[in-house]
């Protein structure tokens, strides 16, 4: 019963995770080109997105972690092949989520900078991790 | 008088400082006590409990270098020592005590800086 408890949590976790980088993706795809002095206009949508990021997005992704460490620990799943996939998807995610989150704080507290190159698919690569994970959580084919 | 060297650590480093810390003692704890406790006195809860907890503390710090890296733009070769610095025991602590002394110094070649300009600055 707990296990169905905490798999609800982890589900709403992880589309509150995932649809707060979907925003954090958009948002810094559609500032790539501005190289120089934001707009209030701007200024104002980079402030609201950061403290989303803040007080939502991150919030549950560490729910997503404790959550679905909780759940691996009470369905004894540690050690299986597919938990190792997922969680090695996860840990990209996150890599990404960070990247993005130091990016915007860059972007509010200084200057407008040239982005990485590989951020243009942040959002693409969200989506396809995403998909990639349900699959191997529902499916788990290893 | 000059401030102190915890006012003058910006803080995003700050954070990457206690995450670095937690995650150095919670794999300190588990390779430590822990897995000695599971192996030679037979007793795997330890493990069951504090895995989990250094788990947590080791993405939390993933996530943290991340964000600290990517907004302050660091070099590829410090990203790499902080990662390597995470995956070895000690390791977190001396690279926390290496941010102390980089901010430390940071703070004093910025104080004497703002000290030259104030000097050479023409009287009115």
């Amino acid at each position: 019963m707990i296990l169905l408890w905490l798999k609800a949590f982890h589900i709403a976790a992880a589309i509150t995770w995932v649809g707060g980088m979907l925003m954090l993706s958009l948002l810094l795809l559609a500032l790539r080109g501005s190289l120089g002095a934001y707009l209030p206009a701007e200024r104002q949508l980079i402030a609201a997105v950061r403290r989303w990021n803040h007080l939502v997005t991150t919030p549950a992704m560490i729910g997503v972690w404790a959550l679905g460490i909780g759940m691996a620990q009470s369905a004894g799943w540690f050690g299986a092949p597919w938990l190792l996939l997922k969680l090695l998807l996860v840990l990209m995610l996150s890599t990404l989520h960070g990247v993005q989150t130091g990016l915007l704080r860059h972007l509010f507290e200084r200057e407008p900078r040239q982005q990485p190159a590989a951020l243009r698919h942040a959002g693409l690569f969200t989506l396809a991790a995403i998909v990639c994970i349900a699959l191997v959580a529902v499916t788990k084919p290893l | 008088m000059p401030p102190s060297i915890h006012a003058r650590t910006p803080p995003s480093t700050r954070r990457l400082q206690f995450a670095a810390l937690l995650e150095g003692s919670t794999l300190l704890v588990l390779v430590g006590i822990a897995v000695p406790l599971k192996y030679l006195a037979a007793w795997p809860l330890a493990v069951s409990v504090i895995g989990p907890i250094h788990g947590m503390a080791f993405l939390l710090y993933l996530w943290v270098l991340s964000a600290v890296a990517s907004g302050d733009g660091w070099q590829a070769r410090d990203i790499g020592i902080a990662l390597l610095a995470a995956l070895t025991p000690f390791g977190a602590f001396a690279h926390a005590i290496a941010m102390h002394r980089k901010a430390a110094e940071q703070g004093a070649t910025n104080q004497a800086a703002k000290q030259t300009t104030h000097k050479q600055a023409p009287r009115e």
